[in-house]
């Protein structure tokens, strides 16, 4: 779930509440990341910290990704590590897939945020009736609104740098 | 600008949810007056310039190579992807069986794979399987799907040529059962009658529906057969 | 006591002897006019033919050292090591073709190009490469090199102006305010050394650093001086960091957008060179020009640093500070405009008055830790 954050401008001395996901969140100083509260896959059995800012401004977020991909590489150094004996599986991906009927949402974080993916099916087929990706992106979209106003039009590249958006992703 | 310490992140534990989070909070930029900050930067400026330094004086690696008159010795790197091919075995062989995973797993439709009944064999034997080298991404998705490992890609890249039709040919140079099918045929006269040799470009060699001009057109009878 | 206070009574040794193309041209003149006129001519050839020869060169080692900085080799299959691959890039650009743009003004634009190389041959004019290299020695030579620097900016604003592109002319305008505001602090830079050595006379300037270069014989002023010298004039000369104006992956090519075929040469050997007289410069002032390695007083050492003649002592510091300024190419990030007019404004325009200030009172009551003047 997008959290809320609050995030300040020069021309407004208000502080104006947005939602963010992903590095933009935790520039902005919280601790969310889904691969510890909800600690799927292997992440429950790595030590590594989540990195936050104080501020939120885009010195924070380029921050918080540099170190997230040093704590990314102590994990990779660990798993190898804990890689067991013996011989790897070769699982070749299955051709057909038959999905279970009901609705189902999963999501992982990713680099740029939250990712969750929507299917509803009827069952019995492996087409379902609805696919939908919830894109990092599009929450972060709206923390432009915020940081913008006030800065020159040289400091909206940074800005926008700095929230990582990939705007084919907001129209899934 | 003030000095940028890397190692003065703050190590800390956060209570998120009922879950206690290790952190690391990020450090800030102290503004410390005009001189000091002047003198620091000047330290990073130079610091910035030793390292180019170190890299005019002992470069890591020269990354140029100079093609080609390196020929002789070029070698690329082990998992370089450049050209499609079929693995065969020590007799000549392909593994293919014609299940079209790999056609599926194309991204774009670069592999179109044709396949009859085996008279011998009786088992749906491979006929042409026709890769299009124009527009083949290199994604190594069909070596993965092929639950045979019968697909490589392999690193030597030099096939340019002047004509695009060139471009879309045969992988395989026979028509006919792959090795496990070939070892259980009986009798040396039939085995000699498995396999049809084609060329690169025989039989229905354009994809997608397409007809490249000056490229003959597949017999409308199946061939193949014995 | 002397304006120069009590240090000035050390001895300094005898002057080289200067004979400048020009002076020779009036001493021709006495035999004949036709002898002064072949003094002109050889005067036109030497700064047409170093023109040229140092440009080309210059291109080329710019492209070695960028590739050596980026882990790479450079040019390498034209000639052996790719020595002729800006003589094949001048021939490129000698059969491109030479347009106009639709609507610009077509006077200006055919000109500025022109304008460029003007300054640069200008200063040319007073390099003292060696003794007897020099084609003219003006008694205000410091205010000719600053008012020259100054008016290369001419050929870039017209250039952008003229082209009829928003583009070129903001590219034009940042390299106008620029250069107009890098120029003070280049020039505070160089009065420190001026206070140093008494006279506006380059050959001078070269000879009072028979006892010891500016660099550390002006102590620290002249240390600072150095550096905000180095910055401000790899400033006037729109490199990197500076070279918003060209912005090469900002404003498609900046103010020369327009422009191609020889025109476009001009702009860019008129940069290359420049870059050759900003290191000449700093090396005239700041490292004694054409002068050798002196120590006051060891006159033997003196005498072994004689040996290297003097041109060959001038081009080996101008190129030490070539390359430097090519290393400042490929270290910095670039300086956004307004990054670089407060750079200049706030933190160098300060330091150089503060020096010169400092500057003046080391002079003035001749606070020396060591020898002279």
């Amino acid at each position: 779930m997008p959290y809320r954050i609050h995030l300040r401008s020069p021309t407004f001395n208000n502080l104006w509440p947005v939602t963010a996901t992903g590095p933009v969140l935790r520039g902005s100083g919280v601790a969310l990341d889904l691969r510890k509260t909800e600690a799927y896959g292997a992440y429950g059995r790595l030590q590594f910290s989540v990195p936050v800012g104080t501020v939120g401004d885009c010195w924070d977020r380029y921050w918080v990704r540099f170190e997230e991909m040093r704590q990314s590489l102590s994990m990779i150094e660990q798993l190898l590590e804990g890689i067991p004996e013996g011989p790897h599986t070769t699982v070749k991906p299955a051709t057909k897939i038959r999905l279970p009927e009901g609705v189902h949402y999963g999501q992982v974080e990713t680099a740029r945020g939250i990712l969750g993916v929507f299917i509803a099916a009827e069952g019995g087929s492996d087409v379902p009736y609805r696919i939908h990706l919830r894109s990092p992106t599009f929450n972060n979209l709206w923390p432009v609104t915020a940081l913008a106003p006030g800065w020159r039009i040289a400091d909206l590249v940074a800005i926008l740098a700095s929230l990582d958006l990939v705007i084919p992703d907001i129209d899934r | 600008m003030a000095f940028y310490d890397p190692k003065g992140a703050r190590a800390g534990v956060r209570a998120v949810g009922g879950l206690e989070i290790p952190v690391l909070t990020a450090p800030r930029l102290k503004h410390r007056g005009f001189l000091p900050d002047l003198l620091n930067g000047l330290g990073s400026l130079l610091a910035g310039m030793r390292v180019t330094l170190a890299t005019v004086i002992r470069p890591s690696r020269i990354v140029t190579r100079q093609y080609p008159e390196n020929r002789a010795t070029l070698k690329m790197y082990e998992r370089y992807r450049a050209v499609l091919r079929l693995v065969r075995d020590g007799q000549e062989r392909h593994l293919c069986t014609g299940c079209r995973g790999c056609e599926k797993a194309c991204p774009n439709g670069s592999i179109a794979v044709e396949t009859a009944k085996g008279a011998i064999t009786g088992k749906n034997e491979l006929q042409s399987f026709v890769w299009r080298f124009d527009t083949c991404t290199f994604c190594n998705l069909c070596v993965v799907a092929c639950p045979f490992d019968a697909l490589e890609m392999k690193g030597d890249f030099e096939h340019a040529v002047f004509d695009r039709r060139l471009l879309v040919f045969n992988l395989n140079t026979y028509a006919g059962p792959h090795a496990a099918l070939w070892d259980k045929v009986e009798g040396e006269e039939q085995r000699a009658r498995l396999a049809q040799k084609i060329g690169p470009y025989d039989g229905p060699v354009p994809l997608n529906g397409a007809q490249l001009p000056g490229l003959p057109a597949r017999a409308t009878e199946s061939g193949g057969k014995a | 006591m002397s304006f120069l206070g009590p240090a000035a009574a050390v001895a300094s040794p005898p002057a080289a002897e200067v004979h400048t193309l020009a002076t020779r041209a009036v001493e021709a003149l006495e035999v004949g006019p036709l002898e002064a006129t072949l003094y002109g001519l050889l005067a036109i050839v030497w700064i047409a033919g170093l023109l040229v020869v140092t440009g080309l060169a210059l291109i080329y080692l710019e492209r070695k050292v960028a590739g050596h900085f980026q882990c790479r080799l450079g040019p390498m299959r034209v000639g052996p090591h790719g020595v002729f691959q800006t003589l094949a890039d001048t021939v490129k650009l000698l059969v491109k073709e030479d347009f106009v743009p639709d609507r610009a003004d077509r006077v200006l634009h055919v000109v500025a190009p022109f304008l460029a190389l003007a300054s640069t041959m200008l200063l040319m004019v007073i390099m003292p490469f060696s003794p007897t290299l020099q084609v003219a020695d003006m008694n205000v030579g410091v205010i000719y090199v600053t008012a020259i620097s100054g008016f290369s900016v001419m050929g870039i604003l017209l250039a952008g102006w003229s082209s009829n592109n928003k583009w070129s002319l903001i590219g034009a305008m940042r390299a106008g305010a620029q250069i107009v505001s890098y120029g003070i602090s280049a020039t505070l830079a160089l009065l420190v050394v001026v206070l140093f050595s008494g006279t506006l006379r380059l050959s001078e300037i070269v000879q009072s650093q028979a006892d010891g270069w500016w660099i550390w014989r002006a102590h620290g002023v002249g240390l600072v001086a150095f550096l905000v010298y180095l910055v401000a004039s790899t400033a006037e000369i729109n490199r990197t960091p500076f070279d918003i104006p060209e912005g090469e992956s900002e404003l498609t090519a900046g103010f020369h957008t327009e422009y191609s075929g020889i025109r476009f040469a001009f702009f860019f050997l008129a940069e290359f060179i420049n870059m050759f007289l900003v290191a000449g410069f700093a090396a005239t002032f700041f490292f004694g020009g054409w002068m050798p390695f002196h120590v006051g007083g060891f006159a033997a050492f003196n005498a072994t640093m004689d040996v290297v003649p003097p041109f060959v002592w001038f081009g080996a510091k101008t190129c030490v500070l070539i390359f430097v300024i090519m290393w400042f190419r490929w270290t910095f990030p670039r300086l956004r405009v307004d990054q670089l007019m407060r750079l200049e404004w706030k933190v160098l325009l300060p330091i150089g008055f503060v020096n010169l200030f400092a500057a003046a009172f080391v002079v003035l009551y001749g606070f020396y830790f060591f020898a002279g003047p």
